[in-house]
């Protein structure tokens, strides 16, 4: 399964109705998901960073709530000023190691709340919007500085 | 998520389902006929936007943006066949720019909802307090047309 197709069923399926295949632009399909990461697992989050299980539910639900209630909008401010996500940004670098294991996951739009909170940028501009480059450049630098397990990284 | 509950305009006329959700790409880079990037004027830059077009998030710059892909303004009444003209009309509640749509060939226009899916429908049935309301329609020669 192509990553695509596993972002998609990440979201899963929103409505119902007949899906019709796509004409016209080619559907990207040579991009891979890591091994899947789950909040919930009893695996530290990362080495020598210890969470409450208090702080990864606090995470999971913001991070929930902030997804549906933001699932439709295209902009990016609207989608980074929701107060879910804001209350994220307010989490601080503990929030790291959660936002990069649900990046991990599943690629979806922490680059706002991982700018704000790490002060730093690893994503180039000729990657600047492209998603899952934007995710690689995160994980990468999460590896980097320690913020995430070796393993969560492709 | 519903999309009957964020669209109204949508019951009662005819719209489908087209794609799987996808968190990669948007409505604008949908409209613009990419589905790799995702586009918007950010401030941060994180996000893809054309080089040189303003990068602000207001309706003169998505204007800017596509007249860059050949678009140009047309009015509203102005309904040129599908077949020979493409056109993109941008949604803007309150003056900020909220969505775009891509007319297709058959006359459906085609939207990409946020992180959701992809849909066919009729241009007002995104009309309403989600995505407000068409303020620009702009088009070019589709490709292939015949002048």
């Amino acid at each position: 399964m192509g990553e695509r197709a596993m972002a998609a069923e990440a979201w899963g399926a929103t409505t119902s109705g007949p899906a019709r295949p796509r004409s016209g632009f080619a559907a990207r399909t040579d991009w891979h998901l890591p091994a899947l990461v789950s909040l919930t697992s009893s695996r530290p989050l990362a080495e020598g960073l210890h969470h409450s299980i208090e702080t990864q539910r606090t995470f999971a639900a913001l991070a929930e709530e902030w997804r549906q209630e933001t699932a439709h909008l295209s902009s990016v401010t609207e989608i980074a000023l929701h107060p879910a996500y804001q209350r994220v940004i307010g989490m601080g670098r503990a929030a790291l190691p959660l936002i990069l294991a649900e990046l991990a996951r599943q690629p979806d739009h922490w680059f706002w709340a991982l700018r704000a909170i790490t002060g730093e940028n690893p994503v180039t501009i000729g990657e600047a919007g492209d998603v899952l480059r934007m995710r690689q450049a995160w994980l990468r630098l999460g590896r980097r500085r320690g913020w995430v397990g070796p393993s969560w990284t492709s | 998520m519903d999309l009957l509950k964020l669209f109204p305009g949508l019951r009662n006329r005819a719209w489908a389902v087209t794609s799987p959700p996808s968190p990669l790409y948007n409505c604008v880079a949908w409209a613009a006929g990419d589905a790799t990037r995702w586009w918007w004027p950010d401030a941060g830059r994180d996000y893809y936007w054309p080089p040189s077009a303003p990068r602000e998030e207001t309706i003169e710059a998505f204007v800017a943006a596509f007249a860059l892909l050949g678009y140009e303004p047309s009015s509203a009444a102005d309904e040129p066949s599908p077949l020979e003209f493409e056109r993109v009309a941008l949604f803007a509640r309150d003056s900020r720019p909220e969505h775009m749509a891509r007319e297709l060939a058959t006359g459906e226009w085609t939207s990409k909802c946020g992180r959701l899916e992809d849909i066919t429908h009729a241009l007002d049935g995104l009309r309403g307090s989600v995505y407000g309301a068409p303020v620009a329609v702009l088009r070019r020669p589709r490709a292939g047309a015949t002048p």
